[in-house]
């Protein structure tokens, strides 16, 4: 278990390096400079401004020097926050981002997977052509839609919860679940499949033969089972729903880290577009590292044993 | 300065309004609300509570004045700090941190400004000479970096062309303290609008012991800043703070007239999200809101305050391309498009047909008239004419078809409008043809600088109150002329506007709307479209809200919470 832990941390390293390096080329393609009234200068003050922020030097020299700070846990200064560490700015922006996504997946997956397991057990009844509505509302409204439905009815018309802002744990209950309806419904179509496909597999047959009770069967053997792919999916929707979102963060005024990003890039902002690709990258892969180490308890076929899994 | 103000459209408006709103402000008020600005408030009618709460559409990049680029930190900077003036109710200049208009010398090249003894930062330190000149030499010192340091200096104030080349030494920047409250400034040339110019946030105050004792740490949040205006900062984490308190500050000099106590400030960058919090009585004050959709909720109500803010959208045209080289082509182009239609059925948030470029409510003459006012409008939509015109010049240019690529931006706006200019423009001239190459806003300036395009739809907002910060755009060569436009006659009238008429305020008006009819009659240069309108909620309990036309956005200082 150790070794394969420590070799999937050299994988991890190589990972993040390789995708530090594709973010800073591609980043400085993009036209422009992260200074707001450049084109007002003329181009002596120009190259001046370039030159102290060391804009000017050749692209590999700026790439090394780059590497080596990010090695050393600088991550720069922000361009549109006039000289704000990098990483304070993340430290700044990550909480609510992270709360808000840890709520809304942990609101998705249970309910996602309570809803799925019903349509399952249930199946071709009322219970699952409503449980699959619901899934499949939350999987092409766009999360605007709910969010501006819900901020006007709940909080403007109705008055039961705060229209916007980020101030204690009632500001954060809209746009949870706004932001929850994706994973549910993720959760929800993938448990269903997978149910119905171990409900109707060998082992289920025995259990029920056994003389098992149906409650018995569905939580402790077919659920178990049908866990392992949605445990995979939610995975990675857990990173994208804890980095932000742009748009939820947008409607509800959350400080968060989603509208940073889009505007980091907007405005040329290297340190800021470098810095939150690189913690997206390294969530993305602690994750998936997690992930993988989960399999072995919700399955004991999954052992991991000398670095393979089987 | 282009303006870039952000959904697709927020992000649009959005980035739209970050580079517009640098330079640009608010405008002498055309609405009815603020008529009543004046006439003082009878105590009775003031509520008990004298707290605003106000919805802003982005952060505060920087507390710093000689740093700050963007009409958020100056319009925070207005109200938390002062310099030497600073503009009223009525747009007026009047002495802030001085005590009396400056002094000039015979040619109008040396002002002396002296300074009211009664000013004092938050620290209890007085506000001095001293603190002007290292606040002005901190601007423009190449160590600082600073932006808009020598921009705004270079040319206007003496030598600070020379201290960016490092010819000559910071010390020798045209500000001098002759005594603790008296300066000296010396500029480069007459200028004739330097009253208003130096109101600007780039020119207030700094003292020097505080920030070189707080060095890196100096504006890193609200505790690490000092303050002499009408409030102070009692809240602020930092540039990436989204929430923002204000306090009145009891040892400002003005501090009897000023009425509010508080004002919390919070960040919405979602314009229906805003309009929300303003229903629900949770804002006094939104964000300004361009969306049709989201106005048109509020029509009619006296919440809604709309005014015109002096930015301009205008088709560039470039004359690299062989038949915009034509006179009678860009005169076609023109004229072809009914801007009418476009403000009213298109934007439909208030925005005006712009058939000149000045705008409106911006520049005012020395009897106070406003620029537009004293001369004519050009380009009125003609489609008839313009078909002759094109036919004519595609005679003259030897083409019966013309395919012209037209660069717009990527936001929902920018696409309807665009779409709209290419109907009007490909059926009232036969033979054109436009590809449309909507393009996020860094690119679109990237292709302007590098003249890859042949029509481009940008927009100009301005950075002090002159024709001036229009009319040089466009002199032959000029940095953001981009579009190959010359014409010896313009040039001309403009730099005698900026140099010799400096001192001539009549015939510098003149020598101005000369060169306006000029690139717009004469050259049709470029294709002005329409001047923008700002829409905003205000709960009418709000009284004495000000809005600007450059530097900062608004003053708060004036308002009063009345009784409901």
């Amino acid at each position: 278990m150790a070794k394969y832990i420590l070799q999937r941390v050299i994988y991890m390293v190589i990972t993040l390096f390789i995708v530090a390096s594709i973010t800073f080329f591609l980043m400085k393609l993009i036209p422009g400079s992260p200074f707001k009234s450049f084109t007002k200068l003329t181009e002596f003050q120009q190259t001046l401004l370039l030159e102290k922020y060391g804009l000017n030097d050749p692209l590999p020299v700026q790439y090394f020097n780059y590497m080596k700070n990010t090695v050393k846990g600088d991550l720069g200064i922000s361009f549109q926050f006039n000289n704000t560490p990098v990483t304070e700015l993340l430290a700044n922006r990550i909480g609510p981002s992270a709360i808000l996504g840890l709520q809304a997946m942990v609101v998705g997956a249970l309910f996602g997977i309570f809803l799925g397991t019903i349509a399952a057990l249930k199946q071709n009844t009322w219970i699952d052509y409503g449980s699959t509505f619901i899934a499949v509302i939350g999987k092409s409204v766009p999360s605007f839609i709910f969010a501006g439905l819900l901020q006007y009815y709940l909080a403007v018309k109705l008055h039961w919860f705060p229209v916007m802002l980020w101030r204690g744990p009632e500001y954060t209950i809209l746009p949870t679940i706004a932001l929850a309806m994706f994973p549910i419904s993720i959760a929800a179509r993938f448990m269903r499949t997978e149910m119905i496909e171990v409900l109707g597999s060998d082992y289920i047959t025995l259990a029920r033969a056994k003389g098992a009770s149906r409650f018995q069967i569905s939580i402790k053997h077919a659920l178990r089972n049908a866990l392992i792919p949605v445990v995979t999916v939610l995975g990675p929707l857990a990173v994208s729903l804890m980095t932000g979102s742009l748009v939820i963060e947008r409607i509800f005024g959350i400080p968060g880290l989603g509208e940073q990003f889009v505007k980091s890039i907007d405005s040329n902002d290297y340190p800021v577009i470098m810095g939150t690709n690189i913690l997206f990258a390294v969530l993305f892969v602690v994750i998936i590292l997690i992930v993988d180490i989960l399999y072995g308890f919700i399955d004991p076929r999954i052992r991991i044993s000398g670095g393979k899994t089987k | 300065m282009k303006k870039s103000k952000l959904s697709l459209l927020l992000v649009l408006s959005l980035v739209l309004s970050m580079f517009l709103a640098a330079c640009s402000g608010g405008n002498k008020d055309n609405s009815s609300k603020d008529d009543g600005k004046d006439k003082p408030v009878a105590e009775s009618k003031l509520a008990d509570k004298q707290e605003l709460n106000v919805l802003e559409s982005a952060e505060i990049p920087t507390m710093d004045s000689v740093l700050g680029t963007d009409v958020m930190s100056f319009t925070t900077m207005n109200a938390v700090n002062e310099g030497m003036y600073r503009l009223d109710q009525d747009q007026k200049v009047v002495p802030a941190g001085a005590e009396a208009m400056p002094e000039y010398n015979a040619d109008k090249t040396e002002l002396t400004v002296k300074l009211r003894k009664d000013a004092k930062w938050s620290n209890g330190d007085p506000v001095t000479a001293h603190d002007y000149v290292y606040a002005w030499q901190r601007a423009i010192n190449p160590k600082t970096a600073s932006e808009y340091g020598p921009y705004f200096m270079e040319g206007k104030i003496k030598n600070a062309t020379e201290i960016g080349q490092k010819k000559a030494k910071v010390e020798d920047l045209g500000i001098k303290a002759e005594d603790d409250y008296t300066l000296k400034i010396t500029l480069e040339r007459p200028i004739p609008y330097i009253e208003s110019f130096i109101t600007f946030q780039l020119f207030y105050p700094q003292n020097q012991k505080f920030v070189e004792a707080q060095g890196k740490d100096y504006a890193k949040d609200a505790a690490h800043v000092l303050y002499n205006g009408p409030f102070k900062m009692t809240k602020w984490n930092g540039p990436t703070a989204t929430e923002w308190v204000l306090e009145k500050n009891e040892t400002y000099h003005g501090a009897k007239d000023v009425t509010l106590t508080k004002i919390n400030f919070n960040v919405s960058k979602d314009p229906q999200a805003s309009a929300n919090a303003f229903t629900a009585g949770e804002a006094d004050i939104t964000p300004k809101l361009a969306q049709a959709a989201i106005i048109s909720q509020f029509e009619g109500s006296d919440e809604l305050i709309q005014y015109q803010e002096p930015t301009i959208f205008w088709i560039k045209m470039n004359q690299k391309n062989k038949a915009l080289k034509n006179v009678n082509i860009r005169k076609a182009i023109a004229l072809s498009v009914d801007k009418q239609a476009l403000v009213d059925d298109v934007l439909a948030n208030g925005s005006i047909a712009a058939d000149f470029f000045v705008p409106k409510a911006f520049a005012f003459d020395t009897n106070g008239k406003d620029f537009r006012d004293t001369t004519d409008s050009y380009q009125k939509t003609n489609k008839e004419e313009a078909k002759k015109l094109w036919e004519k010049g595609l005679a003259e240019v030897g083409m019966k078809e013309v395919a012209l690529t037209y660069v717009g931006g990527d936001t929902e706006t920018s696409k309807t409008t665009d779409a709209f200019v290419k109907d009007q423009l490909e059926k009232a001239l036969p033979g054109l043809k436009l590809t449309i190459n909507s393009v996020p806003f860094n690119i679109r300036i990237d292709r302007e600088q590098k003249m890859d395009y042949d029509l481009l739809f940008s927009g100009w907002g301005p950075d002090y109150a002159d024709p001036m910060t229009f009319m040089d755009l466009y002199l032959t060569g000029g940095d953001h002329n981009k579009m190959d436009y010359s014409n010896p006659k313009y040039d001309q009238l403009v730099k005698s506007a900026q140099t010799d008429l400096a001192a001539k305020p009549e015939e510098r008006w003149k020598a101005l709307q000369e060169a306006e009819k000029i690139i717009l009659e004469d050259d049709a240069a470029l294709a002005p479209m329409y001047q923008r309108s700002v829409n905003l909620l205000i709960n009418p309990k709000v009284d004495g809200f000000v809005h600007h036309a450059f530097g900062p956005d608004y003053s708060y200082q004036w308002i009063k919470i009345l009784k409901k």
